[in-house]
């Protein structure tokens, strides 16, 4: 079976045919149809539950919405039957599916949500070479043969999901765990990223492929220093690797850990507005505030270290004033370091005024100033 | 021959829950929560509760099985909360469930976790009374129904029109700097404080709230009202008592609750009065109730605070109810409804 993608699909599968399949398309209803799906391919095929030897799952790459359905209900049968249960990539299934009319090199791509895609790529022999790997639109590769892609990503058929998992076994191959995968950990940490992880294997864990955001935090020395305005968007999930793999950098002992970001970003937008600043598409900082109007309060402003006093902490403040502002709140509150003048008189300059202090902060002798801007 | 046996899952927030029950009777009660991953953030992350529910339905379903000292094969029935709850929460214990009765080839219920929060007095007091006053106070809810029949008949009299007594408590403890979940905290640290120190406002129980929000409440202001005191008192430079802002704050919280669960058993007539979900273990809330009650000639039954947390076991009995009154089962295209 296999909802990695807006698909639900099933198939059964004897060791030598596939007795029976079925696919439905329909994004929002993999809970629904799954086990509907799953009785039908059964009764076509005319296999009891008790029969079954294995239950194959596709583990994506894809989004984790559709994804767990598929594994916990893969996972429960296989509990409740007492059979083993693997992984299968479900990109590997989308090219197996291509390949099996043409020998040629062939890139898979599915959909990724948010302008973002899967993709893998596949030697002539079926042999997965790069991926499976996300990416924006933009940076898709876009040479070879493309099975899906933005116009209309690939979904896969729980076939060949099947049919991988009956030769893996046959083979004799051994489910390889993911255990050291974790993309909820700040990108630059233990290095091992899925495609790597799971190279020269067919056969995995039913565990969710996660994917990694590759590490776009650079080196402060390559870095230039342009003097162009930077760039303030809101945050996504996506950036969440690249922004708290600066903030031990430039906060040490009170970094905001990868699961504070996310969780800050899930109170978004009702109640969390944050951005980020780019220059040259890289991230340069970032910043967010509480809206419980009419007040709205600064929880960070963050500019990477070879970046500070290059206007970027001006235009992050700029961008949550304006929409503290179009939110209705009249106040703005923040709390700074008082040893940090730069940024005291970066906030004067904005027309926060300072109305009170916290001693001993953060950390002794480390005390905070409390500051205030009111909507003229 | 004995009652069925019947498994309940409970995955609508941070809990990962599987109960087993026989008939009333409670057999095992196994919960995974993965509210110390949720410490740190303040409140629940619903993405990494989904994960955290995927990683332990099996672990805890075998954990339920060796309890019980019952194997898969012997479960009659699997019930499976369907809502309401956080979506991707709610998917993992549906799609479990759907593929427990598809693999033993046993009727699968999908059932509400309101009423489960009820239903779960039957393992602890017996059948329920009906008909009931049933108020849920919980992190997520905070319900006044009328429970005609468990299995088929409950009706919403009233409900929170922002946050849910839980939430508030949360939120009052962060004001307070105290850990998250907040409830076990200030009811602790409300025994040693005065309830009588600051009087903040009952929301809902102005006379002019009683034609359309008689039985429905409200905390957000009262939340307000507590973060405004504290920051005044900062102001001026004193310290916060937090023993007595805490007190203070309960005090109102429950009052409220047990004024209109009282006032809805006497609208309508009505002499049980059940309590249930998380809040419904705060020792001043079931101190007050009974007080209450008693001067009202109520019979209150309040199921004991370890079953009153989200868990399998109230899921298990709810299933167990539908089972013995003979409600049909669901299908497989059981659907959930988040919050």
């Amino acid at each position: 079976m296999d909802t990695a993608t807006p698909a639900s699909t099933v198939a059964v599968h004897d060791g030598d045919r596939v007795l029976a399949s079925r696919r439905v398309s329909d994004a929002s209803q993999h809970a629904e149809v799954l086990a509907f799906l799953v009785r039908d391919v059964l009764e076509e095929a005319g296999v009891t539950m008790p029969e079954l030897t294995h239950i194959a799952c596709g583990v994506g790459p894809g989004p984790f919405t559709g994804l767990r359905v598929g594994l916990a209900t893969a996972k429960t049968m296989g509990y409740a039957l007492g059979i083993p249960v693997v992984g299968i990539c479900t990109l590997d299934a989308i090219a197996r599916e291509h390949q099996a009319g043409v020998s040629e090199s062939v890139t898979v791509m599915t959909g990724a949500r948010r302008h973002e895609f899967y993709w893998s790529t596949y030697d002539a022999n079926g042999t997965r070479i790069a991926g499976p790997e996300v990416a924006r639109e933009e940076n898709l590769p876009t040479s070879g043969i493309v099975v899906g892609g933005p116009s209309s990503p690939a979904v896969p058929d729980a076939r060949w999901i099947a049919q991988i998992a009956v030769e893996a076994i046959a083979r004799g191959e051994e489910p390889a765990p993911l255990g050291a995968v974790d993309v909820e950990q700040p990108a630059g940490g233990d290095g091992a990223s899925t495609a790597d992880f799971i190279r020269g294997r067919t056969l995995l864990a039913a565990e969710a492929l996660y994917l990694r955001r590759p590490d776009a935090v650079p080196p402060a020395s390559a870095v230039p220093s342009p003097a162009v305005a930077p760039k303030v968007r809101t945050m996504r999930w996506w950036d969440i690797d690249t922004v708290s793999a600066l903030e031990p950098q430039l906060f040490a002992t009170t970094a905001w850990s990868a699961g504070t970001f996310w969780s800050e970003l899930a109170g978004a937008p009702d109640t969390r507005h944050y951005v980020v600043a780019e220059e040259l598409g890289q991230i340069v900082g970032y910043a967010g505030i509480t809206i419980y109007p009419p007040e709205a309060e600064v929880q960070t402003i963050a500019v990477a270290p070879w970046q500070q006093r290059h206007g970027t902490g001006r235009a992050l403040l700029q961008a949550l004033i304006g929409e503290a502002a179009e939110r209705g709140c009249s106040r703005m509150l923040l709390e700074v370091s008082a040893d940090n003048a730069a940024a005291i008189s970066l906030y004067e300059s904005f027309g926060f005024e300072i109305n009170g202090r916290r001693r001993d902060y953060y950390g002794a002798g480390q005390d905070a100033v409390l500051m205030q801007r009111d909507a003229r | 021959m004995s009652e069925p046996l019947v498994l309940g899952i409970e995955t609508s927030c941070d809990e990962t829950g599987v109960g087993l029950v026989r008939g009333t009777t409670l057999l095992a009660d196994e919960v995974a929560s993965s509210v110390d991953e949720h410490v740190r953030f303040g409140g629940v992350v619903p993405e990494i509760a989904s994960r955290a529910h995927l990683e332990a339905m099996i672990p805890t379903l075998e954990r339920a099985c060796a309890t019980a000292g019952v194997t898969l094969r012997d479960v009659d029935a699997v019930a499976v909360t369907a809502f309401p709850g956080l979506a991707g929460a709610l998917l993992v214990g549906v799609a479990s469930a759907k593929a427990l009765a598809l693999a033993l080839d046993k009727p699968l219920y999908g059932v509400s976790h309101l009423s489960s929060h009820v239903a779960v007095d039957r393992l602890v007091h017996g059948e329920l009374p009906e008909p009931a006053i049933a108020m849920l106070v919980s992190g997520g809810h905070s319900s006044i129904l009328r429970v005609n029949d468990i299995t088929a008949d409950v009706v919403t009299l009233g409900a929170t029109i922002d946050d849910a007594a839980g939430e508030a408590f949360d939120k009052v403890a962060r004001v307070l700097g105290l850990p998250f979940p907040g409830g076990p905290w200030i009811d602790r640290l409300a025994r040693d404080g005065d309830a009588t120190y600051v009087e903040f406002p009952r929301g809902l129980t102005a006379a002019r709230d009683q034609a359309e929000h008689r039985f429905d409440v409200s905390f957000s202001g009262l939340k307000t009202a507590v973060a405004r005191w504290i920051k005044a008192r900062e102001a001026s430079g004193e310290s916060v008592p937090v023993a007595d802002v805490a007190a203070s704050f309960q005090e109102a919280v429950v009052d409220v609750l047990t004024m209109k669960a009282v006032a809805a058993c006497r609208a309508e007539n009505i002499s049980h009065l059940i309590l249930g979900g998380g809040v419904a273990a705060n020792s001043r809330l079931r101190a007050m109730a009974q007080e209450r009650c008693e001067a009202a000639g109520i019979r209150l039954r309040v199921p004991p605070a370890r079953l009153c947390t989200d868990n399998g076991a109230m899921v298990a009995s709810m299933g167990a109810a539908l089972v013995a009154r003979g409600r049909p089962a669901s299908d497989f295209g059981l659907s959930i409804r988040p919050t």
